[in-house]
């Protein structure tokens, strides 16, 4: 029973922790048009930084070597992944963004992912090579004397509150001028730099913000897994988020938060236990084969994802237009777009 | 011509622009007074729409200058020449699809108040009175403009001529100074035409002034009180459509043309 | 300075993988109108294709080769028409594309994980025994290499300038509007370049294999990167600026590799990045897509 219970729990985190993923890269994607094509490998900045910001320093002799070695106490760690991601995202942004075609911006990000994992796994002072990062313990476990096994009754509700916060986030910007013309970006970038706004600066600070929040999603992995090497940055990895913003609803954050449930509590902790056959490869690659062909059927056959982005009829304005013309339905009645 | 640089609301002086090994704009000075609608025509390939792109930012030039309202824009972006009233339409229109009718025309407001996050997070109340005033001028523009209906309609389901005419509006919530209309006839019906003429006088008529680009040379002789003639890259000449009429190179390089 | 002088020997190898598949994926890259993300598992698939004919068909390697040349274009075109095609015919926008492309190479990298598994594998061909050339020190394979990439590229060159297919084919990557009005129908054009997209990725992909002595499914995506470098710092569509940019990549990788020899791969992200900042158009400046 308690077994089936910690399953269960385990799906669960990693479902809060794709919902908070798949707000961060709709900011970038569905918000603003950013095709970044290395999302991932920010949650694995994020993973490596508050692990190696929280494990102290290598046993002597064990032969890890990894940076820093610091033992910070929570939440410090998340506050520097988060710090880390978003600045390694500003400087990619910085080189990537200089050139206008969103075919650049793609190749840019993709071919940085491949050096970044190139990078981590040949240099074994950064972050322990290819073997990463292990031993990583539970923020509070200590003080509040949960065992390993059950560190889902801590972690479960620490992402539950950062998601929380995230999605206030992101709701709040999607209701400003903020979110307004991030999306005339995604929808015109000439127009909106013809109408005054800096289109460099504002998908900067949505690759940063994206970023910070991708860092905070891989600290909270590191934290309940305990563990992270570069093998889990793959590619793929980021494909799978991006399926997730696909599949649920690009610009709506109910939807993509439904896309996280469905590709991650469904599809990918529902194939965990699917029983293995021919080659161990094989599970894997079915699964994601049939993510890849659910992506291209959902483009083209509804594009809006299952629940389409919403505008406000009022946005802020709800109940405090003074006008009140007359042609005005129900004050919180949203439009389907 | 003689262009005295500061006088006028826009001037550009001898500005030049090769694409590849494609002298686009060889030689344009021309410039638009405050208030006044100044039209240019040429035939196709005669540099206009790099003219268009050169004065609006989104085109550097290779040589020469471009003022406008006392200030010299030549290395500014679109987004800061926009900034201070210099505001485009485009000859295909770039209306934002999936914004609404009244959110198209907000995004166009001046000022970049509550475009950060510090705004939207510890500033809330400020935003919110700044965005009131917003959404009401942009109500009353709509209105004026006919769109009000369409108020919470994603702008893609627009119509050609609606389109413009959102366009103007924008231009309106922005601003402008000076409007850049690249072709605003061009695809829309002959009902929305007159709209769109009317709402170009009436801006005039607040002040704003306007650089347009058109082939109907019927709306160019409706609009505008004086006119450049650019072929080639080059302006060939200038002034009233009556006056270009007389003028055989004129009508040679475009004007027969187009009238037979 | 003899090492000097080997690692630009070595850089010809690289140089001759690089321009086969850069030629590749900037002619289609032109054509198409959009970058293609599944280019690497193209090259990886036909690599397992041609091993399958190979080592477990036991065909001669030539034949099990153009057998693999001839099914990457007909996969190729398949997946152009049946796939990107649609999207291109309702004008979805370039993100989508884009998309489009990392699901397709998703789907080819799961498709051949599924059917070979994740280890490695090898043509174990002979010739591996370094020959000493004067300055070079190659082996037999690695001037199969060069060989094959030469007669490939002059190949190309003939097709692109000697028949009126290779001509659209510059055409429409110049500039489709124009092509389109001077009466080329873009849609065999494209057909044709995706063909000859498949067999160039495969031939990239099998030198590259052949080259690194073994193949996993993870060959041609850890690779692309590099390729995208090529492209870009030759200018995109322009195959002739793409030989001229994997001549730089594979030498410029492979000296600097003589330093830091596990990051040599790397140093072709460094050239990306130093291109899209002071030279987008690429190195051969003409009007094109910048």
């Amino acid at each position: 029973m308690s077994a089936v219970v910690a399953l269960l729990a385990a799906a669960l985190m990693y479902v809060i922790i794709y919902a908070i993923l798949s707000i961060g890269l709709n900011l970038q994607y569905g918000v603003t048009g950013v095709v970044n094509f290395t999302y991932y490998s920010f949650v694995a900045i994020g993973a490596f930084i508050a692990g190696v910001t929280s494990l102290g320093h290598p046993p002597a002799g064990s032969g890890e070597t990894y940076i820093l070695g610091w033992t910070l106490p929570f939440p410090i760690p998340i506050v520097a992944a988060a710090i880390a991601a978003g600045f390694f995202g500003g400087l990619l942004a910085l080189t990537a963004f200089r050139r206008l075609r969103s075919d650049y911006l793609a190749i840019t990000t993709l071919c940085a992912g491949t050096v970044a994992f190139d990078i981590v796994n040949n240099t074994t002072g950064l972050f322990n090579g290819p073997n990463g990062i292990y031993g990583v313990a539970t923020p509070l476990s200590g003080q509040l004397n949960v065992p390993p096994q059950n560190n889902f009754l801590i972690m479960i509700p620490i992402g539950a509150v950062l998601l929380a916060g995230v999605w206030w986030l992101a709701h709040c910007i999607d209701l400003s001028p903020y979110g307004r013309s991030l999306r005339a970006v995604r929808e015109s970038r000439d127009a909106a730099e013809a109408f005054g706004k800096d289109t460099f600066w504002l998908q900067l600070k949505v690759m940063v913000l994206g970023c910070v929040i991708a860092g905070i999603g891989g600290a909270l992995t590191v934290e309940f897994v305990g563990a992270f090497n570069p093998s889990a940055f793959e590619t793929v990895e980021t494909f799978v988020v991006f399926s997730a913003v696909i599949l649920g609803g690009p610009g709506n954050n109910l939807g993509v938060v439904l896309g996280a449930v469905l590709v991650q509590g469904i599809i990918i902790q529902g194939s965990l236990y699917l029983p293995a056959f021919a080659n161990q490869e094989l599970v894997p690659a079915i699964r994601n084969s049939v993510i890849g062909l659910l992506v291209i059927l959902v483009l083209y056959f509804r594009p809006q994802g299952l629940v389409p982005e919403t505008r406000p009829r009022i946005g802020l304005m709800r109940g405090r237009t003074g006008s009140g013309h007359s042609s005005t339905p129900s004050e919180s009645a949203e439009v389907e777009v | 011509m003689n262009v005295e640089p500061g006088n006028a609301l826009l001037t550009v002086t001898e500005v030049r622009k090769a694409f590849g090994g494609v002298q686009a704009v060889a030689d344009c000075s021309l410039s638009v007074g405050a208030g006044e609608v100044c039209g240019l025509i040429g035939p196709n390939g005669a540099g206009k729409s790099t003219v268009v792109g050169l004065v609006s930012g989104s085109v550097r030039p290779d040589g020469g200058r471009v003022w406008f309202d006392g200030v010299d824009v030549t290395t500014w972006r679109p987004n800061q020449r926009a900034r201070r009233g210099l505001l485009r339409t485009f000859q295909i229109s770039q209306a934002w699809p999936r914004l609404t009718v009244i959110e198209n025309v907000m995004v166009a407001a001046p000022g970049t108040d509550g475009e950060s996050l510090l705004a939207v997070l510890f500033r809330r109340p400020a935003m919110l009175r700044k965005e009131r005033e917003r959404w009401q001028s942009a109500e009353a523009i709509l209105e004026q403009f006919g769109l009000i209906q369409l108020r919470d309609s994603p702008a893609g389901i627009l119509s050609g001529g609606q389109k413009r005419l959102l366009e103007l509006a924008r231009i309106t919530m922005g601003g402008a100074k000076l409007a850049l209309l690249d072709e605003p006839m061009a695809g829309i019906s002959p009902a929305l035409r007159t709209a769109v003429l009317d709402q170009v006088r009436s801006l005039q008529a607040s002040g704003v002034a306007f650089l347009v680009v058109e082939h109907d040379l019927g709306v160019v002789a409706e609009l505008c009180s004086r006119v450049v003639v650019m072929a080639l890259g080059r302006v060939l000449s200038v002034g009233t459509l009556e006056e270009l009429r007389q003028r055989q190179d004129v009508v040679d390089a475009y004007l027969g043309v187009s009238n037979q | 300075m003899s090492f000097f002088i080997q690692a630009i020997g070595f850089g010809l190898v690289t140089a001759a993988v690089l321009a086969l598949a850069g030629v590749g994926l900037t002619l289609q890259f032109g054509v198409t109108n959009y970058a293609n993300f599944a280019y690497g598992d193209m090259m990886t698939l036909g690599v397992y294709l041609t091993w399958v004919f190979f080592a477990i068909a036991h065909l001669t390697f030539v034949l099990a080769l153009l057998l693999a040349l001839v099914c990457m274009a007909a996969i190729c075109v398949a997946t152009a028409e049946v796939i990107m095609r649609p999207f291109v015919l309702r004008g979805s926008p370039p993100l989508i594309l884009l998309i489009v492309t990392f699901g397709v190479s998703l789907i080819l990298n799961s498709i051949i994980l599924a059917i070979w598994g994740a280890g490695s594998e090898a043509f174990q061909l002979p010739g591996t025994q370094p020959l000493d050339l004067g300055p070079f020190l190659l082996t037999p394979l690695q001037l199969l290499i060069i060989g094959t990439s030469v007669a490939a590229m002059f190949v190309v060159h003939l097709l692109l300038t000697r028949t009126s297919m290779g001509k659209r084919m510059r055409a429409v990557s110049d500039n489709r509007e124009l092509a389109r009005v001077s009466g080329i129908s873009p849609t065999p054009v494209i057909r044709a370049t995706w063909a000859l997209t498949g067999v160039l990725a495969t031939l990239g992909g099998v030198a590259l294999a052949v080259d690194a002595s073994q193949f996993s499914p993870g060959l041609g995506e850890g690779f692309l990167f590099a390729i995208f470098a090529v492209v870009i710092l030759g200018g995109v569509g322009k195959p002739y600026g793409a030989m001229l940019g994997a001549l730089v990549v594979g030498v410029v990788t492979e000296v600097i590799g003589l330093w830091i020899p596990q990051y040599k791969l790397d140093v072709a992200f460094v050239v990306l990045i130093v291109v899209l900042l002071f030279r987008p158009e690429g190195l051969i400046r003409s009007a094109g897509k910048a």
